[in-house]
């Protein structure tokens, strides 16, 4: 029996290793180890031989049964990780399959690189009313009435009653109207950016009547204009590029003195002149130092405090820089899923 | 407003050897900016953007002046050559011309002088090849000089035919509504009421003061006798007529910026030493001049430490003076510390405070010249306590704004933004009143009039025309709702609306969910209103809504596939959002799962069902609907005690809870 033993473990193993599916290794474990298995009918046979063979007979088999689970593992294991190596080729320039892709617009892209630029030299962000009073649209900002800016060629009104103090109510046409409400609100010293939706009577190809501008006020004791061009060439090299340059422009705003137009080079001929930008320069916006009416009106002495103020169009500061090429800047407003799809 | 300067013509009033792109560089800089230099036969003609404040450059004389005080800053010499005053020996016999002015104030300085026997011809060449290179049309030698004049001196002129003013009476008033003139350009134009107008003796209106003379009074070939008109009016009224036709001429454009009353007279000098000298005319009048109250001299003071702290720069007082005696400024007196000046009668309208000085010395010193420094970080940001805001929106809000947004993207959203006024047909179209919006007084088109209280029509709109391109669509719009409040500011309100096709709400209800907890709130709920929608509260706070566009809309938008819409007020949110996370230890216990099957009357809300079966034992951590058919559904309940072990009749207790809890509330029946 011993020798009987011996050689089904040894055919067992042998077996077993030639296997190469879970229901060959399946079948030889029956074969072998089932019911009706030869090693388990050889352990039914035990109980037939002398007792003193039994024990010594007993360990043998349930040596060789452990040796045959043994090796069925072992091959089941190795039947299971060539079939996983059999996948040797996939396809991975088949399309993907995609998860819903969603889009933002571009003023929020146009937002999310402008605003962090001046988050970091600690500028408070606000968003001040975009329905507001004539007063703060134009009185606090040293415009006073009969100036061309307030009459309803360029500027929209809303229909409903004036108050006898603040005037009429108006679709504020610049972000500059919340100057003066955050000199209330802080006083001094102040780092602000107020971003905003603004309102003008203009609409064509360049101009639309709703658009979104960044208004920066700083105000400090001994602010004067070098702070100011600090500020664009900071913003245009880490905005426009490093190598990019800025130059100011006198111009005329009520109220800022002196006040100037910001340019910014063109980056194909970096100021001599072509043929895409003819002047060499292309106009960012609008800036100034504050002038000391417009502290007055916020309860800034502007004998002891001066200030800058700069309010730009968000979509034209983009589009600069994106390259975006909108022959008709109406497109950003007008919802045509195709437009929304590329951004 | 853009002029065009020939160079040629400049430089009768400049000599300089500076090139025309040094100018235009140079002017740029300190000046008026230069936007374009166009080249026409051997001539440079800059095309050159004249600032509101600065009528005195709409001017050959006025941009010379700057261009004296700018190009020696650049090492270049110029020297201004402005045309002497002369004297004319007047005819001591007036004109037979009866003036009346009614009000007084609609014209600040009145002045015209006759010349008799011209001979109206064309004018030389030269001042017909000028007139060319600034866009104008050559016409006669009389009608020319008045362009030819207004071009150099800044001054606009009219002249009429003196013999087709009837009775030789000129009354100037405001016209009455309705009135008309035919114009030179033979337009006949309608008076809105209210414009500066003249009236001859047969009551004909012979000119639309300011902005273009009438037909009638014009010169022609056969015309004798001129008066030359030089004038300065009310600059309201111009602007006002001049936009309310829609005309707006280089005359009218110079009036309303503001005209230099002491200049005049000598205008009407050249212009009539011109016309002696083209139309081969004579001087028949002294001037008429009527000036009832001369301009104002005004002074403005400097202190020179103040310049220097504004513009940061330590410049000399010496060179500061010196700036502004070019630029025409007088020098009053002056000590160490500060100056007083004369302003030119050119710029009163312009300068009057220590800031307007500031300005001419700094933009003629040269801002390209400053350094750039970031001004030093104050000593505290942000950490003051702060009065109370008034209207405004403040950190953190857009924070969360923008979390919100990227959240959406991530789910397959697409951001739209739409103007923030509507029309009364999209209102209609979304079933909303139109008297309950904010409206324009004056709006661009009657498309743009209403102020949006829902972002749903745009967003209904969006989805209208793009349907056919994108059927399946989820888009989005976070912006301003405008809520009138009576005697104040509307209530400017963020809204979040977004619209999606997906025909399944729970889906859209899980992509609100999701975008809950992201923000960390955690204690939502939502509150059955209508059969098809619901609105979303945390506590008593109202965030919004939820539900199905009713098809009646739709169908006014001609949508054809169902809407689910939701609405999030993000000033609230951005109130209860917090980045906060709270810690519970890991449970240590193994919890006791079990399912359980309710039979319940159709119509029965699961949401109220779970939050009371909730609230039966504080060991239930969770229930979750694993299954669900016909009014059948299963619960997978969840008891776990986080210090112990949970026994079997311990769940066995709370089980029966909340099947007689279910039973009492929601008349539901346990399946077994």
């Amino acid at each position: 029996m011993k020798k009987q033993t011996e050689q089904i473990r040894s055919a067992a193993e042998k077996e077993i290793e030639k296997a190469q599916n879970n229901q060959a290794i399946e079948n030889l474990r029956i074969k072998y180890l089932g019911r009706k298995g030869k090693l388990t009918r050889l352990i039914q046979k035990i109980s037939q031989l002398p007792q003193d063979q039994r024990r010594e007979t007993g360990l043998l088999i349930n040596e060789a049964k452990k040796k045959i689970q043994l090796a069925l593992t072992k091959q089941t294991q190795i039947v299971k990780r060539k079939r996983k190596a059999k996948i040797t080729w996939v396809d991975t320039t088949a399309p993907g399959q995609l998860p819903p892709i969603g889009h933002l617009h571009p003023a929020t892209l146009a937002f999310r690189e402008i605003w962090p630029l001046f988050e970091k030299l600690g500028f408070t962000l606000v968003s001040y009313p975009e329905v507001e009073w004539e007063w703060f649209a134009f009185e606090a900002l040293n415009m006073p009435v009969g100036h061309p800016a307030r009459d309803d060629f360029e500027t929209f009104f809303l229909d409903t009653k004036p108050d006898p103090k603040l005037g009429r109510m108006v679709l504020t046409p610049h972000t500059s109207s919340g100057q003066v409400r955050e000199m209330r609100r802080v006083s001094t010293p102040i780092r602000m950016i107020n971003i905003a939706k603004c309102y003008r009577i203009n609409w064509d190809n360049t101009h639309i009547p709703m658009f979104h501008q960044f208004e920066g006020l700083v105000i400090d004791k001994n602010i004067n204009l070098t702070h100011l061009k600090g500020i664009f060439e900071y913003f245009a090299k880490n905005f426009y590029g490093p190598n990019r340059k800025i130059r100011l422009r006198p111009s005329h705003f009520q109220f800022t003195e002196p006040s100037f137009e910001v340019d910014i080079d063109c980056p194909l001929c970096h100021g001599k002149g072509c043929k895409i930008c003819k002047s060499g320069w292309h106009e960012l916006g609008g800036s100034g130092m504050v002038h000391p009416k417009v502290l007055e009106n916020g309860g800034i002495n502007p004998k002891k405090y001066s200030g800058f103020a700069f309010g730009w169009g968000i979509e034209r500061t983009y589009m600069m820089k994106s390259g975006l090429k909108l022959d008709d800047i109406r497109i950003l407003y007008e919802n045509d899923l195709r437009f929304v799809e590329q951004f | 407003m853009n002029i065009f300067v020939p160079v040629s013509w400049l430089r009768d009033f400049i000599e300089t050897k500076a090139t025309p792109k040094q100018m235009a560089n140079y002017l740029s800089l300190c000046s008026q900016s230069v936007e374009r230099i166009h080249h026409q036969d051997n001539d440079s003609i800059l095309e050159i953007e004249i600032t509101s404040n600065r009528p005195d450059c709409l001017s050959l004389i006025g941009l010379a002046r700057e261009l004296n005080a700018i190009l020696p800053r650049f090492g270049i010499a110029a020297k201004a050559t402005f045309p002497k005053t002369t004297k004319i020996k007047m005819p001591s016999k007036k004109s037979s011309l009866k003036i009346k002015i009614d009000p007084p104030s609609i014209c600040p300085r009145f002045t015209a002088i006759l010349i008799k026997n011209i001979k109206v011809g064309p004018s030389p060449k030269l001042i017909q090849e000028r007139l060319y290179k600034i866009g104008l049309r050559p016409l006669n030698n009389a009608v020319d000089i008045s362009n030819y004049l207004m071009f150099e001196t800044g001054q606009p002129i009219h002249t009429f035919d003196y013999d087709k003013i009837s009775g030789q009476k000129m009354t100037m008033r405001l016209s009455k509504k309705g009135e008309t003139v035919i114009t030179l350009d033979k337009v006949k134009r309608t008076m809105p009421g209210g414009d500066i107008v003249i009236e001859d003796g047969s009551g004909r209106l012979i000119d639309l003061c300011g902005i273009m003379g009438a037909k009638n009074s014009a010169i022609s070939k056969s015309t004798r006798r001129v008066l030359l008109f030089v004038q300065a009016y009310n600059p309201q009224l111009i602007r006002r007529t001049s936009m309310l036709l829609g005309h707006r001429t280089e005359a009218a454009v110079r009036f309303e910026r503001g005209i230099d009353l002491e200049n005049i007279p000598q205008v009407v000098l050249r212009g009539a030493k011109m016309m002696e000298k083209l139309t081969g005319g004579k001087i028949a009048s002294p001037i008429i001049d009527i000036y009832p109250e001369k301009q104002p001299q005004t002074k403005a003071s400097l202190s020179f430490n103040f310049a220097q702290k504004l513009i940061g720069e330590k410049i000399g007082p010496k060179l500061m003076i010196k700036t502004l005696t070019d630029l025409g400024f007088k020098l009053l007196k002056n000590n160490f510390h500060k100056a007083q000046f004369l302003i030119p009668t050119w710029r009163i309208h312009d300068i009057a405070i220590e800031e307007d000085l500031v300005e001419e010395i700094a933009r003629i010193y040269g801002y390209f010249n400053l350094k750039s420094q970031i001004p030093p970080l104050p000593s505290q940001i942000g950490l003051k306590p702060q009065k109370k805001a008034g209207k405004g929106k403040f950190s953190p809000l857009f924070y969360w704004r923008e979390r919100i947004k990227d959240y959406l993207c991530y789910q397959g959203f697409w951001e739209t933004r739409s103007y923030s006024f509507i029309s009364k047909k999209l209102i209609d179209k979304a079933q909303m009143n139109e008297k309950k919006h904010l409206a324009l007084k004056n709006p661009i088109s009657q498309n743009l009039k209403f102020m949006r209280r829902s972002l749903i029509p745009s967003l209904l709109n969006i989805l209208s025309q793009n349907q056919a391109q994108f059927p399946q669509e989820k888009i989005f719009e976070i912006a301003n709702i405008y809520l009138p409040q009576k005697g104040n500011l509307p209530c400017e309100n963020l809204r979040l609306t977004g619209l999606t096709t997906e025909k399944n709400i729970l889906k859209t209800k899980g992509i609100i969910e999701g975008l809950l907890r992201d923000l960390g709130i955690a204690d939502y709920q939502f509150i059955p209103k209508e059969p098809m929608t619901a609105e979303i509260y945390v506590n008593k706070k109202r965030l919004g809504c939820l539900g199905f566009i009713k098809p009646a809309v739709l169908d006014n938008f001609k949508i054809q596939k169902k809407v689910v819409s939701f609405t999030l007020d993000i000033d609230i949110i951005s109130q209860l959002a917090t980045k906060q996370k709270a810690y519970i230890p890991l449970a240590k216990y193994p919890p006791i799962i079990e399912d359980l099957t309710f039979i319940f009357p159709s119509k029965t809300y699961l949401g109220p069902l779970i939050h009371s079966i909730k609230a039966v034992s504080s060991l239930i951590k969770n229930i979750k609907v694993i299954d669900s058919f016909d009014c059948s559904r299963t619960f997978r309940i969840t008891y776990q005690h986080p210090k112990r072990n949970l026994t079997l009749s311990e769940v066995k207790k709370i089980r029966e809870k909340i099947i007689q809890k279910a039973k009492e509330k929601f008349a539901a029946k346990v399946k077994q």
